[in-house]
């Protein structure tokens, strides 16, 4: 089962609140009217993050129709590979709803379905999460307070791509710090199937203190849309007969 | 405080479970005890319904071939409308798996029912594999014994995975991902990797692992752990390869765990005299390592570790019976040959007062 539909996500992993430029949650909102996901890892210290940090966590991730979880840094590893596979499967299962909405009528979602019919339901959002192409771009914070954190990132980003390699879809991969020396983010490493020099790029830290998180989450965007990118999610399940 | 006795009525079954107690909590839900009429049962309730299905279908397809060795089954799957939340959850019935958590009965009955719990285990995904299924999250919390005889029981389904998909959930410490001694492929030798580690887990318990270990000092890391901690050679070797991927299915590994065990009862006297000889804790194994120059790393030999390796050791073990048999057949010649002369002797006497 092939499909040319493409999951696109962008993974956010930061440890503070945004204090610099646009407000993140308009750009997440933006980002999912093209279909693109924003999923939010928020990082956990001794102390916990702000309650405003906290709250925008949540907020950019629901906007932006992914999923979003805090975490201390040791367990990052597992983290990052779990919301990731979650927000595939939550992608699919929106789109597979709308499918039946168009076949069983506009009130039919899978729940409206009795539990002995869900299986066969399940059985194809299965299917797609291991056979679709899938785009990630990770946006790191690389703000001073990171720097203590940077290995568990790599780790997690290491241990990501081990993951997603054992999928029978396509993967592709592209990595960004924010802030950046001249812009608000910073491109490390083009669209690739694979992490090479990770410790490399996440060593070198950003000079400056703000972390300007929606004018990054921007930049993102606009490279996302570099891409093929623009093409409707709606087409996501052309090739796949439910 | 009285807490109130809960219900869960299912919307679309009917049916009403009234709950006694939290049993555990997985990545997928939470498992309940729960109570309908005189039966007992465990309720996993859950948020996402994908992922409750799911679960639900692996046990429902899983239903005809069990018996190998005891697992849940499913008796009920509905959703249930949450009043305090107005959530609409999911949820599956399957029956209670009783019995002995796993570490806590080796602890208790000995370290010699290792053995036993990894052939009925290796058994087990013998069968799963067969069926096309790759368990995943196989640890020790996920396994209990149950009693006379002591069999080991297994449940949680949240990491069954279909072959050759990505392996849907794992624990660090049994997956061979974490380990970078693999990808994260459902396939046999997934399993036997975690099937290994747990063996490990047994003789030396849990241990962590610092993050910023690369690949190669994980994997010497964990080569350490098996010298020093598992004190039969023969079970190291096995352990050892299962960890490092060399098995393709669970029979190769059943049929060399067999040979291991076979060597450490009723091998060669030399293995029973290394144990004797050394002090209750230390083996021989850990005191070579330890006399071994500092900064020195003992590594294996991986030549070792072959299969031939095996059936040659076991070799070993013939002379020593055909000594045996050689002996029992002097006793016996002996035997007649004096019963002989003893009626030669009768015979005489006999003759004589005639």
């Amino acid at each position: 089962m092939m499909s040319k539909g493409k999951l696109k996500q962008i993974l956010l992993l930061t440890d503070g609140c945004s204090n610099e430029g646009t407000d993140p949650v308009a750009v997440a909102s933006l980002a999912s009217e093209y279909g693109i996901t924003v999923n939010v890892v928020g990082i956990l210290d001794g102390r916990s993050l702000s309650d405003q940090g906290m709250e925008e966590v949540q907020n950019i991730a629901r906007a932006g129709n992914g999923v979003h979880q805090l975490v201390y840094s040791h367990n990052l590893p597992k983290t990052v590979q779990m919301v990731t596979r979650k927000a595939m499967n939550q992608t699919i299962q929106h789109v597979v709803n709308q499918e039946l909405k168009h076949i069983l009528g506009e009130q039919e979602e899978m729940d409206a379905l009795p539990p002995e019919r869900r299986g066969q339901v399940v059985e194809v959002v299965e299917n797609l999460g291991e056979t679709l192409a899938l785009d990630v771009l990770i946006l790191v914070d690389t703000s001073a307070s990171m720097k203590h954190k940077m290995a568990s990132v790599s780790q997690a980003l290491r241990d990501l791509s081990i993951s997603l390699q054992s999928r029978a879809g396509e993967n592709r991969f592209s990595l960004w710090t924010f802030p950046g020396m001249r812009d608000s983010a910073e491109l490390k490493m083009d669209w690739s199937t694979e992490f090479t020099s990770l410790d490399q790029w996440l060593a070198s830290l950003s000079p400056k203190g703000t972390t300007p998180t929606g004018p990054a989450l921007e930049e993102a965007l606009r490279y996302f849309a570099g891409g093929d990118v623009w093409s409707d999610q709606e087409g996501l399940l052309e090739d796949n007969a439910l | 405080m009285r807490s109130e006795a809960r219900t869960i009525r299912g919307q679309w079954h009917g049916r009403t479970y009234t709950v006694e107690k939290e049993l555990g909590r997985g990545a997928t839900g939470i498992v309940y005890l729960v109570r309908r009429g005189n039966n007992r049962y465990a309720l996993k309730l859950g948020e996402d319904s994908i992922s409750i299905t799911a679960e639900a279908n692996v046990l429902q397809q899983l239903g005809k071939a069990q018996g190998i060795i005891l697992g849940p089954s499913v008796h009920d799957v509905d959703d249930w409308l949450d009043p305090n939340t107005r959530e609409k959850k999911p949820f599956y019935v399957m029956n209670v798996i009783q019995g002995t958590p796993l570490t806590s009965f080796i602890q208790h009955r000995g370290k010699e029912w290792i053995a036993v719990f990894v052939v009925q285990l290796l058994h087990f995904l013998q069968h799963l594999h067969d069926k096309g299924w790759v368990f995943g999250d196989l640890k020790p919390d996920n396994l209990h014994v149950v009693d006379t005889p002591p069999k080991v029981a297994w449940f949680d389904p949240g990491g069954m995975t279909k072959m050759n998909r990505m392996i849907k959930e794992y624990t660090e410490l049994y997956d061979r991902g974490y380990w970078q001694m693999g990808d994260r492929k459902a396939e046999p030798a997934y399993d036997l990797f975690s099937l290994a580690m747990i063996v490990l887990a047994l003789y030396h318990g849990e241990f962590k692992v610092k993050q910023t270990l690369n690949g190669a000092e994980r994997e010497r890391l964990l080569q350490q752990k098996v010298i020093n901690h598992i004190p039969q050679k023969p079970y190291q070797q096995v352990v050892w390869k299962g960890l490092s991927g060399r098995y393709r299915s669970a029979a190769d590994m059943k049929k060399e765990w067999f040979w291991a065990w076979h060597l450490v009862k009723g091998g060669p006297d030399q293995h029973r005299r290394h144990q004797s000889a050394n002090m209750p804790g230390r083996t021989v194994h850990s005191a070579q390592a330890q006399s071994a120059p500092a900064g020195h790393h003992q590594q294996f030999d991986h030549q070792q570790f072959d299969h031939q390796q095996f059936k040659d050791q076991h070799r070993m073990s013939k002379p020593r019976q055909r000594k045996k048999r050689f002996r029992l057949g002097k006793a016996i010649s002996f035997f007649f040959i004096s019963s002989f002369l003893l009626f030669l002797f009768a015979l005489l006497l006999f003759t004589q007062t005639m």
